[in-house]
Parts: C-alpha cells; sequence; structure tokens
C-alpha cells in the first residue's frame, strides 16, 4: 500500500529564513509475507513481530521492494534530507502486517490511501493490549484459505492444504507433523484432535477432555481462534451423532470464542462469518427451531460467499439452507439448492456426500416423487462404508417402502437399520420405531402398534427438540389404534414448541373434531407460518433463485389455516395434512 | 513574524547571444537578500573601503588599458588576467602579490563570505545541457528559464508571506531594434505600463512563467509569492524597495561579483586563473543544470 511520509528539504543556504520544510513523499511497501525461515541479521522488525505472535519460527519477507513515490520534483530534490524518516517507515512497515493480519478493517484503510503511518499507529493502539491482537489474528489467519504466507514456502503451503482438506473437506487428517513452528505444531495436534473426533461417537465430555488436552502445561491461555475451530467440530460432529444438546453446549463453547475474538478484534468478523466458522450460528438455530433466525444467518453468509468459487464451504452452505427452506415448506427451492451442493461434492469426491444424498432423498420424498428418493438414497447406501453405515438411511428406504406399498421391503430395512443402529451402539431409534409401528399400521395389526408403544413408553417422553416428531407420529398411530384421541394430541404442545408446525396439524385434526376446537393453536401455527414467510421475503432479495411464492409456502398454507377456522372444517387443509411427512405413514398409500 | 520583501539582483556570466557554441560555458546568478539586509550590507567597508564607493568604480588596480566599463564590471579584470596568465587554483583568503588580484579577490570575497547576501547560481556547458533548458534558440528565453529556476529554489524556503522581487541581469541591447526604440519612446512618459526593452521583457516573462511553474508544482503547504521586472519596476510595485534607495549600478555591480564568483569557481576545464570553493562560503550556491533540472 501507499504510505504518505513527509520527508525534509534542507535550505540551500544558511542565510534562508526556513531552513527544513517537510514534502509529503509517497512509500509503496509490497504485501508481507510470513516465512519459516530466520530473519535475516539486518531485520530488525522479524524478531519484534515473531516475539509479538509468541513463535521464533516466522519471520517476515516483502513482496516487492520498497519504492518512494512523489519525490520532490527539480529543482528541489537535490535537497531532500537522508535518511528518510526511520520512525515513520517502520510506523508504516508494521501497519502493512497489521492490515495484513485484519487487525483493522482493511477495506477502509485501502480507501484511505495515501495512509498515514501515524494515524494506523495511534488506531492500533486505541483498542487493547496489542501484541494479544496480533497474536490472535495471526491465529486466526492460520485457519484462512489465503492467509498471508509466501507462497513457496513448503511447510505454509502444506499446512494450508491440510486445513482444508481436513476442516473444509472433513476428510482425515493424513499425517500428523510436529514443525519447530510452535502454533503450526499445536494446529497439526488440533487437526489430529478433530480427526479423532470424527472416528468415534463421542460425548460432550470426551470433547471436552480433548480440548483439555490441547491446552499448554504452563497455564497460557490458547489464541480464541483455536477454540472456534474445535468447538465448531466438537458441535458438528455431537450433531452427527444425534446429540443435539450436546452440540448446543459445544456450540455455546464456540460463540464464546468467536466472540471473545471478535471482540479483540473486530475487522476479522466477516471472514469469521464468512469463512463459515461460524456456519454452526445458523445450524444452531435451525436446531433449536428458529428457522427465520437460521435462514437470516444463512442469508448473511451467502452474501458473502456469494462472490466466491464453489467450494466444500459453499456446497456446506447450499446445504444447510436446503435443509431450512425444506422445512420451511420451499421444497423446490431446497431441492435446487441441494442439487447444486452436491454436484460441488461430486466433483470433489466429497466424503459427505452421503449426507447429502440423503436430504436430496428426503426432499423427494416430501415432494412425492418416491423412484428418485429411492435412487438418492440407494446411492446414499452404497456410498457408505460397510460396517459405518446409517441406520437413518436404510430406515428412511424403509419408509419409502411403505409411502410405495411394500411393505415386505419396508420391513427388510427397518431390519437392516437395526443391525447398522446396534453396529454404531444405538439400541433405540425413534424414527425406526415410528416405521414399524406405521408398518403395524399398515399391516392393520393393532396390538403390535400398542405394543411398541408401551415398550418404549420412557423413551418416547423423554424425547426432546427435533426427536418429538417420531414421538408424534408413534402417539398419533398409538391413538389411532387405542382408540385415544387425547393421546393425540399429547405432543403437540411438543411439537409446536420444537417448530414442527404443519406436522402438529394431524394430530390437531385427529383429536378435535372441527377447527374450531384447536383455535387456539391454529391462531399460534398460522402466526408463525406468516413469520416464516416474511423471513422468506427478506431472504429471496439476496438469495437468487429462492422464489418465496412456490406452493407450500408457508404463507399461503396460513391462509388455509384461517380458511378452515372460518368454515370450521378440516377440508381447506386435507391436502396439506396428506402430505405432510411423516405423519403420511399413516395414511394407507393410495 | 511579519512579511518581508526580498530582492533577488541577477546577471549572466558567458555570452548567451553564442548558445550554439558547444564550448561555451554559460551562467546566470542572482544575489538574494532582505531589503534591510541589502541596506546594511552596502554600508559594509572592506579593506577600508565603503563598499558603495568599491563599486562605483572600476577596480583602482585594474591598469587604465583595461577600463572598459565605466563602472566596476569583473569582465575587465579577468581580460586583464587573460593577458598576464595567472594560472591555477586560488583561494580567494590567499590572493597572493598582485594588487589587482588583492583588490579584486577583497570584493569578492566580501560576497562569497557574506552572512546576508545568498549568491544562487547555475551553469551549463555544452549541447547537452543546453538542450535542457531551451526550446528555442532565443536567448532571452534561455535566460529566463534559468532564472526562473533559481527562484523556485529559492521560493519555499522563504517566509510564506515573504515576497522575492527580481531583477535578472539588463543585456545590452543593438540599438536598431525596433523594440529597443519603441521601449525608449515609452521610457520618455513614465507609466506603469512602459515597455521593458525586447529582450529583457522576454526574459522576464519566461522568469515569471517558470517561477510560477515552480511554485505551482510546490506541495509542501503555502509558499511565498515573487515579482519580476527592472528595478525601476520593482521599485513601483513595492515601496520598501522605493525608500531603501539602493543604487542600480551598486545592485548590478554585485549581481555581476556573484556571476564572477560563479564563472571562477564553475567553470570546468578551462585554463586561467580559477577559485577554490572554500568552507567559508556559505550562501554560496552553485549548481550545474542537470542538478537542478532533472
Amino acid at each position: 500500500m501507499k504510505w504518505r511520509i513527509d520527508r525534509i528539504l534542507h535550505a540551500p543556504a544558511p542565510a534562508l529564513p526556513v531552513q527544513k520544510r517537510t514534502w509529503p513523499c509517497g512509500l509503496v511497501l509490497g504485501r508481507p509475507r510470513f516465512v519459516l525461515q530466520p530473519a535475516p541479521a539486518e531485520d530488525d522488525l522479524s524478531p519484534t513481530i515473531s516475539q509479538v505472535i509468541g513463535d521464533p519460527a516466522f519471520s517476515i519477507e516483502w513482496e516487492q521492494p520498497e519504492t518512494w513515490e512523489d519525490l520532490p520534483p527539480s529543482p528541489w530534490q537535490r535537497y531532500l534530507a537522508e535518511p528518510a524518516p526511520a520512525e515513520e517507515i517502520v510506523n508504516a512497515r508494521y501497519g502493512e502486517i497489521a492490515l495484513a493480519l485484519g487487525l483493522l478493517p482493511g477495506d477502509e484503510w485501502r480507501r484511505r490511501q495515501p495512509l498515514d503511518p501515524t494515524a494506523i499507529r495511534e488506531a492500533l493502539r486505541a483498542s487493547g493490549s496489542l501484541p494479544q491482537r496480533v497474536r490472535e489474528a495471526f491465529v486466526f489467519a492460520l485457519f484462512e484459505p489465503q492467509g498471508p504466507w509466501r507462497q513457496d514456502d513448503e511447510l505454509l503451503t502444506g499446512w494450508v492444504q491440510t486445513v482444508r482438506w481436513v476442516l473444509h473437506q472433513r476428510r482425515p487428517l493424513p499425517q500428523v507433523l510436529s514443525p519447530n513452528a510452535r502454533w503450526l505444531a499445536l494446529g497439526y495436534r488440533l487437526l489430529d484432535a478433530i480427526s479423532r473426533l470424527r472416528a468415534t461417537r463421542p460425548t460432550l465430555a470426551e470433547i471436552e477432555t480433548g480440548w483439555q488436552a490441547l491446552q499448554p502445561p504452563n497455564g497460557e491461555r490458547l489464541p480464541c481462534m483455536l477454540a472456534v475451530v474445535y468447538w465448531g467440530e466438537g458441535a458438528y460432529r455431537l450433531k452427527e451423532c444425534g446429540d443435539t444438546s450436546g452440540a448446543a453446549a459445544a456450540l455455546d463453547r464456540q460463540n464464546a470464542a468467536a466472540a471473545a475474538l471478535i471482540e479483540l478484534l473486530p475487522a476479522l468478523a466477516p471472514a469469521l462469518d464468512g469463512g463459515l466458522w461460524r456456519h454452526h450460528l445458523g445450524q444452531l438455530a435451525y436446531y433449536r427451531g428458529d428457522l427465520p433466525e437460521a435462514l437470516r444467518q444463512f442469508q448473511h453468509e451467502w452474501r458473502l460467499q456469494g462472490q466466491r468459487l464453489p467450494s466444500s464451504l459453499k456446497g456446506r452452505l447450499q446445504r444447510s439452507l436446503g435443509n431450512v427452506l425444506t422445512d420451511l415448506g420451499l421444497l423446490a427451492g431446497a431441492r435446487r439448492l441441494t442439487e447444486a451442493g452436491l454436484a460441488q461434492q461430486r466433483a470433489s469426491d466429497d466424503p459427505e456426500l452421503f449426507k447429502t444424498l440423503g436430504r436430496l432423498g428426503e426432499i423427494q420424498l416430501r415432494q412425492g416423487d418416491y423412484a428418485a428418493a429411492r435412487s438418492a438414497y440407494e446411492e446414499s447406501w452404497e456410498r457408505q462404508k460397510a460396517g459405518q453405515r446409517e441406520g437413518r438411511t436404510a430406515v428412511y428406504l424403509g419408509h419409502l417402502a411403505l409411502l410405495t406399498d411394500r411393505p415386505a421391503e419396508a420391513a427388510d430395512w427397518y431390519r437392516i437399520a437395526e443391525q447398522a443402529d446396534l453396529a454404531q451402539g444405538i439400541t433405540f431409534n425413534p424414527y425406526r420405531v415410528m416405521g414399524l409401528m406405521a408398518l403395524a399400521g399398515h399391516r392393520a395389526d393393532r396390538r403390535e402398534i400398542l405394543r411398541l408403544w408401551d415398550q418404549h413408553q420412557t423413551e418416547w417422553e423423554a424425547l426432546r427438540d427435533e426427536k418429538v416428531l417420531p414421538a408424534a407420529v408413534a402417539a398419533l398411530a398409538a391413538a389411532r389404534a387405542a382408540p385415544d384421541p387425547e393421546r393425540a394430541g399429547r405432543f403437540v404442545e411438543r411439537l409446536l414448541e420444537a417448530n414442527y408446525l404443519l406436522e402438529a396439524l394431524c394430530p390437531l385434526a385427529r383429536c378435535a373434531a372441527t377447527p374450531g376446537r384447536v383455535e387456539r393453536w391454529l391462531q399460534r401455527i398460522a402466526r408463525q407460518l406468516r413469520q416464516w414467510q416474511m423471513a422468506l421475503d427478506e431472504a429471496a432479495g439476496d438469495i437468487a433463485g429462492l422464489d418465496p411464492n412456490e406452493p407450500g409456502a408457508p404463507g399461503p398454507v396460513a391462509a388455509r389455516i384461517e380458511q378452515a377456522l372460518e368454515v370450521d372444517h378440516w377440508q381447506p387443509l386435507a391436502t396439506d395434512m396428506a402430505r405432510v411427512f411423516p405423519m403420511n405413514l399413516l395414511e394407507k398409500p393410495v | 513574524m511579519g512579511m518581508s520583501d526580498w530582492l533577488a539582483v541577477g546577471d549572466e556570466t558567458g555570452n548567451w547571444d553564442e548558445l550554439n557554441n558547444p564550448g561555451a560555458f554559460l551562467g546566470v546568478a542572482l544575489v538574494v537578500a532582505r531589503i534591510e539586509d541589502w541596506q546594511t550590507a552596502l554600508a559594509d567597508v572592506v579593506d577600508g573601503q565603503p563598499i558603495r564607493e568599491r563599486l562605483q568604480a572600476p577596480p583602482r588596480h585594474l591598469p587604465p588599458a583595461y577600463r572598459k566599463s565605466g563602472g566596476h564590471h569583473l569582465l575587465d579584470a579577468f581580460n586583464c588576467w587573460k593577458a598576464q596568465p595567472s594560472e591555477g587554483t586560488w583561494s580567494l583568503a590567499e590572493p597572493g602579490g598582485d594588487p589587482l588580484r588583492q583588490e579584486v579577490f577583497a570584493t569578492l570575497r566580501w560576497l562569497a563570505e557574506h552572512p546576508r547576501l545568498i549568491t544562487l547560481g547555475l551553469w551549463l556547458k555544452g549541447p547537452a545541457m543546453r538542450r535542457e533548458l531551451f526550446l528555442s534558440s532565443d536567448p532571452a528565453v534561455a535566460l529566463g528559464r534559468a532564472y526562473g529556476l533559481l527562484v523556485g529554489l529559492a521560493l519555499p524556503f522563504l517566509n510564506p508571506q515573504d515576497r522575492l522581487l527580481v531583477q535578472p541581469g539588463l543585456r545590452t541591447e543593438s540599438a536598431h531594434l525596433l523594440a529597443k526604440q519603441r521601449a525608449s519612446l515609452a521610457r520618455s512618459q513614465p507609466n506603469p505600463d512602459a515597455r521593458l526593452p525586447g529582450d529583457l521583457r522576454g526574459t522576464v516573462s519566461v522568469l515569471v512563467e517558470e517561477g510560477q511553474h515552480h511554485r505551482n508544482a510546490w506541495r509542501g503547504g503555502a509558499i511565498a509569492g515573487f515579482e519580476a521586472g527592472a528595478l525601476d519596476h520593482l521599485r513601483r510595485v513595492c515601496s520598501p524597495l522605493r525608500k531603501a534607495e539602493l543604487e542600480n549600478n551598486i545592485l548590478n555591480a554585485i549581481a555581476d561579483l556573484g556571476a564572477g564568483l560563479l564563472r571562477l569557481s564553475c567553470q570546468p576545464g578551462e585554463g586561467g586563473l580559477r577559485l577554490r570553493r572554500d568552507a567559508t562560503w556559505r550562501n554560496v550556491v552553485c549548481h550545474a543544470l542537470p542538478e537542478l533540472h532533472a
């Protein structure tokens, strides 16, 4: 960048009244690059910086040599004092490093060129401990795709690729290196710990133990970014393993670390969001059931990611957004995004491709495109390693068989699912038991339905968050079998708390002969659907291709609820209720 | 600090009418000081002789045969020295036994070591240097640019509210030139718009243009202004100068000394007498053209 440095011009003769004048010159500095090499003896800046970042293995190099611009023209040039003011130049160099590390908002300062070295020094001193902020920013940069590293430094280039490989693409760490550089060595240990989390089904406590094992023996506090990375992965893994409350606790840890980092370095906030380090904010809201908030978070990320090339990160965002749209009822939009994410994953042979196929299958299932859904789930099943397959995939294949009136095949898939779950230590999969109860319904086997309900009585009651859905379906099945309309409504409140609005219509219709009897609930559902519609309308401004008014959008459903209330008949909602998955498992296929 | 008016009086050395002579050494000098410092300086006494008196007439030890000018003109002494070669490099402080040299060196030394009078000099030699300064072969234009460059050099180092009054060297013109005749007519009817002789008018206009060009290029904050013209004109625009009663011939003789210092200390590779620039010449600033004109 270009820095304004006032240089001194000497008067040609002592009898002249003004003996010194300043001339505003431009000092153009190349970008600073960190490199894992000892600093040359004459470099007095690198030792200071490496001391501040706490890693003597790093030194600074500059992409281009310093050049002067706007030097005084003739006839004054030969009266320019040499050397140029050293303190100002040093301030400019520190300023470049601070901007490269994101200690100050780079875009804003770039616009101000030529920059004033004194102003940047004051800005850097203005907020809190500078060494701590430099260290935090440096460690943050280690996890960025384009950090201030020299491009031909093998160790650093290798590190950046490993970050991409392990964190963005979620592949296993190929090799744990232990380089001399302290932060890199710790970084590799962190990636190793993350890689290990994926090989087991860890509990929150075990993840905490893993975090403690990374702490330095001298009690020194690790930079925030390491916690952002570690707890982000911890949350991701716990969610994968179905531990929603554990995931929420891990996300709290990640959020706390991210908030601490942003408080120290506000300029990093966009990079922190855009880098998907806080992708879990949207995911957390999603799992909390706060769909408008999830949509807002992903919309924000979309704005930041929109300009970038397709990448693992963008693919992940497309998939997450697809999930939210699915729950909001925008199945066509969800399908487009999920298919785009899938294409990206196919191009890079992403290890999580099977998950996206599962998501796509669910959307297609909800759309009633059962053949496509089946093909997606089958591919997902095939892509998973034998012995490590998710019972969930087999459960969905069972549901599909049921929806297409192939009960024997459904029974086979539920059995396969049970084996897969057991191989992973899962003894109670509520979705599988829900499927078994629906299968029993197909066979008009009321005793089996009630047996399954009674057998898992305690488990049904204990289910929370998104798992209240299979519990509600099971309760609905048991209510029909008993028959016991009161039982059908037992989970309505919990469904609504978990934002299963459309899904709550079926049990409501089961326990109330006319909408008027459950008006309070229906009004609440309609109100919330309207809020969802507003969030969608807002998001559509940023997310190209999102049609907030496609059939199945929450606004029209709210209108039909109001209509049902007006005529005090369930008829206006008949089609909606018939298509609500997984409640529709209980309906005999036409 | 209040505003000061500064006066710069110039003179040329070398034959500027022979611009195309590749071997010619050409120079201009400006002697610059505050008006009150000029007054004080003109009251100085050198070797028991008031400087005013010393500069009124040719050097006392100049043989009558070399007294070509009515007043004090170094060219006469140079011609004398050419006839009686005294080669080598001299210090003004050590003139040796020759009385003329003693007398002329003392006068030059008065200016070279003066604490208040500043001598700015610019010289050039050879076609390459000449090309840098002249776009035309008109000596008036070339002189204007040379003086303007020196003015540009000095302006930032005056106080920003100061004013520099510049008289470039007056040149003798052929009496038959129409411009000279018209100017002579105009002088009989004094008014501010009276025309200057053609050559001086050309020089002044280029000087103003060149000086203003440098003034505009200055990016280091406020900068002093300047006026240029013959002394009579400058007196009309500046009452302190009018009131100072500085005699034209004395001022021009001092400018001649400035040009002499430039010639004797900077002329490269020439035979004849040369001056060593002593550390005591603190207010003498001489540059070859490429040093100031990149």
